[in-house]
C-alpha cells in the first residue's frame, strides 16, 4: 500500500515536469505569465450555465453576499431564470411559514415581524426576523403566500415580503377607499410569466360610515403587476377595466393562474354565496354557482387541490364527520364534481377544524386549534391516511417556498 | 463489435495527445456525442483544454470508471481531487463544461459553492480573481437591499 503511493507520489511530478518543460519550450509566453502569478482565472468571465450551477448550490445569505462581488455575478443570481430554477430545485423542499411576532418597539418606533418556518415534517425551524419598518398596523391576519412572497395588508397599505432574504417593501400608493378599512385584495405568483400580481379592491364612494352599506357598483379593482426586473418602486397599478360582479370575502385563492374569492352581492347577507374568479391572462371576472344549493358561506373554503379549484363541503361535514370535496371541472360550463369523501370519524370537532389551501405532493392540509396548541393534520388522498404535527403555538400558517427573489431589482 | 476494447486519441491544444479507452472517454458527453455520430477520425481535438487539466480529468475519469469501488473511497478521492489552486479548478470546469460531464461539473461547481461560502465580497473577489466593476454607488444600493446577509 505504501508503496504503492509513493510509485504516484514519485510519478506526478514527473509528469508534470514533462509538461511544464515542453510547455516551456511551446509558449514561452504562457510560463512566464505562470510565473509572475498574473492569473487568468477570472471567475466571473464563467459561462452562465456554469455560474447558474454554482449559484444554485449556495445558500441565500452566500446568494446575497454574492451580488455584490461583480455585475455579472449580480445579474446572474437576479435573473429570472436563476430565481426560477433556484425554487423549482431539489432540496429547496416546501415549509410551513407562520407569522410569529408583530410587536412594536416604542424606543425606535418601529416595528418588528418574525417568521417562522418549518419542514413538512414540523422540523427544522428557521426564524426570520425584520426589523425597521415603520408601520405599527401590521398584524398577522390579513396575509397571503405565493412562490416564497407574502403580501400583507394594513388598512391603508400594502406590503410584500420576502422572510427569507428579510425584506419587507412597501407597495406604492393604491387608489383609496370612500369607505375606510373597505380594503381586499388578492395575491398570487403566474408561473407562466414568472410574474407576481397583487390584485386590490377599492372602493369609489360616496363615502359611507358603515361598511354595510356597500353597494357592489361602486366596487372597482386594480392590478399591481411584479416582474423578475425592476423592482416595486418601478411597478404601478393598473385599473382593470371590468368591474367586479360581487364583493369578494376573506383572501383570495390562486388556482392554475386565476384568483377565486368567494363573494356576495352585499356586505350582510345570509343567503346563497357565488364564487368570483378572476383571470390574469384576459383580465375578466367569471361568476360561478356552488356544486351543492345546500352550501353556505360559514361552511366554505376555497383550495387549490392539485391546480383545480375544490371546495370543501363543511355543511354537511358538522352532522356526518364526512368530509365531502368537490371540484370544479369545467369553469365556463360551471361544472363540480365529487371526488373524495373523507371519513374523519372523531378525530375532530368540526367547529375547530379549518382547512387551508392545500395539496402538496398528494396530502390535504388541515389545522385544528386546540387552546394554544395547533395541530396540522395531513390527509394523503391516495392511501387515505392521516398524519400529524402538534405545534405549541396557534397561528395562521401557509405553505412557502424560499425564494432568492429581490423586491427591489 | 463492443467486445474488443477501443481506443481513441485525444488531442488538447497544447498538442499533447491522450490515448484512452473510448468506455472511460465517453464519460464526456462531447465526445460521446461524436463517437455515436461516426465523426471520428483518428484523432479528436480538444481545441479548449491543456494537457495539464487534461491529465487531471483523465485521472478523475479513471477512478470513477474504476469497477467495484466504493462510494466513500470515491468521496475521499474527490474530496482530494478539488483540493487545488483557483486557477487549477478555473481550468477543469472549463473542460468539465465544455467535455459536458455533468457529474464532475456539478462536483466542482459545489467545491466553488463552498469557497464562497462565509466569505465578504471583498474576500470572494481576491480569491478569485474577480474585478469589482461596480461604482461605489451601485454597490452600496445592493448592500442596502441585502443588509441581513452582511449582520
Amino acid at each position: 500500500m505504501v508503496k504503492v503511493t509513493r510509485r504516484k507520489q514519485n510519478k506526478q511530478p514527473n509528469k508534470k515536469k514533462e509538461i511544464s518543460i515542453r510547455r516551456r519550450k511551446k509558449c514561452s509566453r504562457i510560463v512566464i505569465k505562470d510565473e509572475n502569478d498574473n492569473r487568468s482565472d477570472e471567475f466571473d468571465k464563467l459561462p452562465i450555465d456554469v455560474l447558474t450551477c454554482i449559484f444554485l448550490k449556495c445558500g441565500l445569505k452566500t446568494l446575497s453576499i454574492s451580488r455584490c462581488v461583480s455585475k455579472s455575478w449580480n445579474d446572474c443570481i437576479i435573473s429570472p431564470l436563476f430565481v426560477f430554477s433556484h425554487r423549482k430545485q431539489e432540496g429547496n423542499a416546501p415549509e410551513f411559514l407562520f407569522v410569529e411576532t408583530t410587536r412594536y418597539l416604542p424606543r425606535s418606533c418601529k416595528s418588528k415581524l418574525q417568521f417562522v418556518s418549518l419542514d413538512m415534517e414540523g422540523r427544522n425551524e428557521d426564524l426570520y426576523t425584520i426589523l425597521d419598518y415603520p408601520d405599527t398596523q401590521i398584524h398577522c391576519n390579513g396575509w397571503t403566500v405565493s412562490a416564497g412572497l407574502v403580501c400583507l395588508s394594513t388598512a391603508c397599505r400594502i406590503y410584500l415580503c420576502n422572510p427569507a432574504i428579510h425584506q419587507l417593501r412597501e407597495l406604492p400608493n393604491s387608489s383609496p377607499s370612500a369607505t375606510p378599512g373597505y380594503e381586499h385584495f388578492g395575491f398570487g405568483y403566474l408561473p407562466s410569466k414568472k410574474e407576481y400580481k397583487v390584485l386590490h379592491f377599492f372602493y369609489l364612494g360616496p363615502p359611507r360610515g358603515l361598511a354595510l352599506e356597500i353597494d357592489v357598483a361602486r366596487i372597482r379593482c386594480e392590478v399591481f403587476t411584479l416582474s423578475c426586473s425592476g423592482g416595486i418602486s418601478n411597478g404601478r397599478w393598473k385599473e382593470i377595466a371590468e368591474q367586479p360582479p360581487y364583493h369578494p370575502i376573506f383572501r383570495g385563492v390562486l388556482v392554475n393562474e386565476c384568483l377565486y374569492w368567494l363573494g356576495k352581492d352585499k356586505i350582510v347577507y345570509v343567503g346563497q354565496p357565488r364564487i368570483m374568479s378572476f383571470d390574469f391572462e384576459n383580465e375578466k371576472f367569471i361568476s360561478l354557482g356552488f356544486p351543492s344549493a345546500s352550501m353556505n358561506c360559514q361552511g366554505l373554503n376555497l383550495m387549490d387541490l392539485k391546480g383545480s379549484l375544490c371546495v370543501a363541503d363543511r355543511v354537511n361535514f358538522r352532522k356526518s364527520s364526512i368530509l365531502d370535496l368537490w371540484i370544479l371541472k369545467d369553469k365556463v360550463r360551471c361544472i363540480w364534481a365529487k371526488e373524495y369523501s373523507i371519513d374523519f370519524g372523531v378525530r375532530f370537532d368540526p367547529m375547530t377544524l379549518d382547512c387551508f389551501h392545500s395539496t402538496w405532493n398528494e396530502e390535504i392540509v388541515f389545522r385544528q386549534e386546540v387552546g394554544a396548541m395547533m395541530i396540522i393534520f395531513f390527509y394523503d388522498i391516495k392511501r387515505k391516511t392521516f398524519r400529524q404535527v402538534q405545534r405549541h403555538r396557534a397561528a395562521p400558517i401557509s405553505i412557502y417556498w424560499k425564494t432568492c427573489f429581490s423586491l427591489d431589482s | 463489435m463492443s467486445s474488443s476494447t477501443k481506443f481513441l486519441t485525444l488531442k488538447t491544444n497544447d498538442k499533447e495527445e491522450f490515448v484512452l479507452d473510448e468506455a472511460i472517454a465517453i464519460r464526456s458527453q462531447t465526445i460521446k456525442n461524436m463517437v455515436e455520430d461516426d465523426c471520428v477520425s483518428n484523432v479528436i481535438p480538444l481545441p479548449n483544454v491543456d494537457s495539464k487539466t487534461m491529465i487531471k480529468v483523465i485521472e478523475y475519469w479513471k477512478k470513477h470508471s474504476e469497477e467495484g469501488i466504493s462510494k466513500d473511497k470515491l468521496m475521499d478521492f474527490d474530496k482530494a481531487f478539488v483540493k487545488v489552486d483557483q486557477s487549477i479548478l478555473y481550468a477543469l470546469i472549463l473542460a468539465a463544461n465544455f467535455l459536458n460531464d455533468a457529474e464532475m461539473l456539478d462536483m466542482i461547481c459545489q467545491e466553488v459553492a463552498n469557497r464562497i461560502k462565509g466569505k465578504t465580497p471583498e474576500e470572494i473577489r481576491k480569491e478569485f480573481n474577480i474585478e469589482n466593476d461596480f461604482t461605489p454607488e451601485e454597490e452600496e444600493e445592493i448592500r442596502n437591499e441585502n443588509v441581513w446577509a452582511f449582520e
